[in-house]
């Protein structure tokens, strides 16, 4: 396989979200430096065995995010200006956004879970 | 700038002596895969014979690869590989008689392709067709259809009766077929995980119609299962987007399609505690699918 | 572009039935040869029946034998589905099943019939008047494989075209037997030349004409067809 890219049935996380994971992985390490193009969507589906729309999403949501740069007709590239900091700051709150929500759902007060985070620091 | 269609069915009705298939609506895009999904006897075998031309509806109008079926079948059926669950090879002929035959009518037969799917398929095209197992039928005979290089791959239950590893050839193959945006892929399948994995969008088929047809994410994302504790009894709020409850005690758990933020603050204020939401599987949208259309079936009927 | 496949489709065909064809050639010659060899030795009307049953049982079996395998098992076998999503439409399949099946037959039936005539006038076994009733027999044989021909291949049963090939075995004497008491015919039959008169050239167009009806029916229903599971 040409990426490598290697799923988990176990994984009970989104496939497109896994993909995501798999190519930050490839960025975090520096297998993929700012500036390597990504491989095309269609491309990257065909090797990986895994939906064209699925590659898409996990490619927008990366975009969203700033890891990715797409340009229409061009493809898709490693973000120059990202900052691996930044990325795993951004998965944190994203962390805490959930653990917000789920807090709130619970009815849980503001101040017992701070006192919870508190906890684990 | 959307791409032209692969498939589409307008408003398709067929009626058969016991069953009838209604106002189907189903279209694609080229360049993606659609998967058909729905228990046995729904009517996703009809509809692809339907798309094949093989079999004409009563009303409603189906144009494939831009060509209107039935009566542009010719035109349409030489960009078109099919296989079908129930189709059979000439049992007292080799694989490479088959092969010969189809390379004389496509003049797209790629030979270095075919070589190459019989290495990767672990066939011996000198075999006679009497003599093979019924995974390596299913692989001739696919063999047959992806080697002449069809722009539409239309496949009923390719993966029926596969054993894991060759059910893996075969997905991989159907995903190696999309090289470029003109080729498209409609199946069908009773193994949902092969839907969830290479569909771009799935409909969902419940006694001859339609339940659900939109793209696999929004098809994913919709559907969740949400955890509550039903502290003071009360009642559940009446959201059109419930499908399935299941409650034991004062734990209740709520499939709902259709999902959106707001859903577990309309349960906080009818005065349940949401505990988790859960995403389902495309097996568990299947089985809460089934059962609400069945639900949907017996209200129908008491009324 | 879309230059039709049925060249294609015969050829398949015939190439799955060639071996079939020539197992019959060869029992067609050897009953060719057993009427040789027992010309002269039997009785003339001994010779003529045992003579027209070996000419008839090898082609018309070969006939019956084809029209199943390549017709009838094709749907009963699956294997329709397969050629159905080719980019070919049923009355396409239908005249590829027609340009197989009528050509072989009738080139074993002209053979039978020449042989059959040849030794039956040519060496003089029988006198020239019983020409018009001999050529009833073997119009009415091939009228009764256009008509089975026709039922499998509207129907593709293995049930429905057996019993139509038992319907025709016995409907052909039958009809053999009417025609052989119809005087206009019996009463020319010791003639020592052939009389054509009226009865038997209408029945003998009678007989062409429904042959041609059959084909033409048969040709207007598999166009008509829509469903094809």
């Amino acid at each position: 396989m040409k990426f490598g890219f290697v799923f988990s049935q176990t994984d009970t996380r989104p496939m497109y979200q896994q993909i995501m994971e798999q190519i930050t992985q490839r960025i975090a390490v520096g297998d993929w430096p700012p500036g390597t193009p990504l491989p095309s969507i269609r491309e990257l589906a065909v090797e990986t065995k895994v939906s064209i729309i699925t590659v898409k999403r996990a490619y927008l949501e990366l975009e969203r995010e700033g890891v990715i740069l797409t340009q229409q007709g061009k493809g898709s590239w490693v973000s120059e200006s990202l900052d691996l900091m930044a990325l795993q700051r951004e998965e944190l709150i994203q962390h805490l956004q959930q653990a917000g929500k789920l807090a709130k759902s619970l009815a849980i007060p503001e101040d017992e879970l701070l006192q919870m985070l508190r906890k684990y620091i | 700038m959307s791409a032209p269609l692969a498939i589409e069915c307008k408003d398709i009705s067929k009626q058969f002596p016991h069953f009838k298939l209604q106002n189907v609506n189903l279209s694609f895009e080229q360049g993606t895969v659609m998967g058909l999904v729905g228990p046995n006897g729904a009517g996703k075998s009809t509809i692809l014979r339907i798309v094949m031309g093989l079999i004409g509806p009563d009303s409603g109008s189906i144009k494939v690869l831009g060509h209107s079926m039935p009566n542009e079948q010719l035109a349409a059926k030489r960009n078109i590989g099919f296989v079908a669950e129930d189709m059979r090879l000439y049992e007292s002929e080799t694989i490479a008689f088959h092969m010969d035959f189809i390379k004389s009518i496509f003049d797209s037969w790629d030979d270095e392709y075919a070589k190459t799917l019989l290495r990767r398929f672990d066939l011996n095209k000198d075999q006679k067709v009497k003599g093979m197992s019924h995974g390596q039928r299913v692989k001739a005979t696919l063999l047959l259809a992806l080697a002449r290089r069809p722009n539409l791959l239309v496949f009923d239950e390719p993966t029926t009766g596969l054993d894991p590893a060759v059910r893996k050839e075969v997905l991989d193959e159907m995903m190696n077929s999309l090289q470029d945006e003109t080729h498209s892929i409609l199946f069908s399948s009773h193994n949902t995980l092969d839907v969830e994995q290479i569909s771009d969008y799935i409909t969902f088929i419940y006694g001859g119609r339609i339940i659900e047809s939109r793209n696999k994410e929004d098809f994913m994302d919709g559907w969740r299962r949400l955890r509550l504790t039903n502290m003071n009894n009360c009642q559940l709020p009446d959201l059109s987007n419930i499908k399935d409850v299941q409650q034991s005690g004062r734990l209740c758990s709520v499939t709902v399609n259709n999902y959106d933020d707001s859903i577990p603050e309309q349960f906080t204020h009818a005065g349940l505690q949401t505990s988790s939401v859960e995403r389902l599987t495309l097996e568990e949208i299947f089985l809460a699918n089934v059962q609400s259309a069945k639900a949907n079936e017996y209200k129908g009927a008491t009324l | 572009m879309t230059t039709s496949i049925i060249p294609q489709l015969v050829r398949k065909d015939f190439l799955m039935m060639r071996k079939t064809i020539l197992i019959f050639c060869i029992a067609m010659l050897a009953s060719i040869a057993a009427i040789c060899m027992i010309f002269g030795r039997v009785p003339n009307v001994v010779f003529f029946n045992l003579g027209i049953t070996l000419l008839i049982a090898p082609s018309v079996t070969c006939g019956m034998v084809l029209l199943i395998k390549t017709i009838v098992m094709e749907k009963q076998k699956s294997t329709q589905l397969f050629i159905m999503s080719l980019p070919v439409t049923v009355k396409e399949l239908t005249l590829s099943k027609l340009l197989l099946n009528l050509p072989v037959f009738t080139v074993f039936w002209l053979v039978i019939t020449g042989v059959a005539f040849y030794f039956s006038f040519g060496c003089g076994v029988f006198p020239n008047g019983t020409v018009p009733f001999v050529t009833m027999i073997f119009l009415g044989v091939f009228v009764a494989y256009v008509a089975v021909l026709s039922v499998a291949l509207i129907y593709q049963s293995y049930g429905i075209t057996i019993i139509t090939m038992l319907c025709v075995e016995l409907g052909t004497p039958a009809y053999l037997w009417v025609i052989a008491y119809l005087e206009p015919i019996n009463s020319h039959v010791y003639d020592s030349h052939m009389v054509w008169n009226s009865t038997a050239i209408s029945l003998a167009i009678t007989q062409i004409v429904i042959a041609v009806l059959i084909l033409a029916m048969t040709w207007h229903i598999q166009s008509e067809k829509r469903d094809f599971i």
